[in-house]
């Protein structure tokens, strides 16, 4: 059996689904053909997470299913999983822009653990005081 | 010989709102993981199972926390 072939079923329905073909999506993500059609036969599957990511916002699935995790290929239509910072795991976009931020800034580079529902200038308090312990522990 | 443990620091800490747990890459490769004071036992295990995801997972080479956060809450 092959090694990847969840993976590659998963994304050959997502592109069948988005009506994207092989050239397409190799066009839209800069992936070269032959590395996809390696994934599409489930001979191989992208190590770096960031290409999975990248995948499953073009053909617009739940990036944990393409991955072959037990999780919806989308969400309800109301609540999309992934589709762009404005319909995320946040549901207030502000507050997704404020995380995205927060871990973009390189000498923070943070990740929360917070509620969906999570305001923004409780993220950006958790930052500030992220900046405080951080200069403040040993640790680094 | 090269350290090649994968060393993960936990503290408690107060964090605001409804935030869980926080967690940060050093420049060493480390971790730290900052878990909310208000959280029981049990949940405290959840929120460093959660930070631990992101560990196994290289979350930290990701791109977009919308991304990683669906994933990791999966």
């Amino acid at each position: 059996m092959k090694k990847y072939a969840e993976n590659a079923r998963r994304l050959k329905l997502a592109m069948s689904e988005a009506g994207l073909s092989q050239k397409d999506l190799s066009a839209r993500t800069g992936i070269g053909k032959s590395s996809l059609s390696q994934y599409m036969n489930g001979l191989n599957w992208p190590d770096d997470n960031r290409k999975v990511g990248q995948i499953a916002e073009i053909l617009n699935v739940n990036p944990a299913w393409l991955m072959g995790f037990d999780a919806q290929m989308q969400t309800e239509d109301d609540q999309p999983v992934v589709k762009s910072a404005h319909h995320g795991w946040y549901t207030d976009p502000e507050t997704a822009k404020v995380a995205q931020e927060i871990f973009d800034d390189r000498d923070l580079h943070a990740l929360f653990d917070a509620a969906r529902d999570s305001k923004p200038e409780d993220l950006q308090m958790a930052a500030d005081l992220l900046r405080r312990l951080k200069g403040t522990n040993p640790d680094g | 010989m090269a350290d090649e443990c994968l060393r993960i620091y936990t503290y408690t800490v107060d964090l605001p709102g409804k935030t869980n747990e926080a967690i940060l890459q050093g420049a060493d490769d480390s971790y730290t993981v900052y878990l909310d004071t208000s959280l029981d036992l049990n949940g405290r295990r959840e929120a460093l199972l959660h930070a631990m995801k992101h560990i196994i997972y290289n979350d930290f080479n990701n791109i977009s926390v919308d991304a990683i956060e669906n994933r990791a809450h999966a």
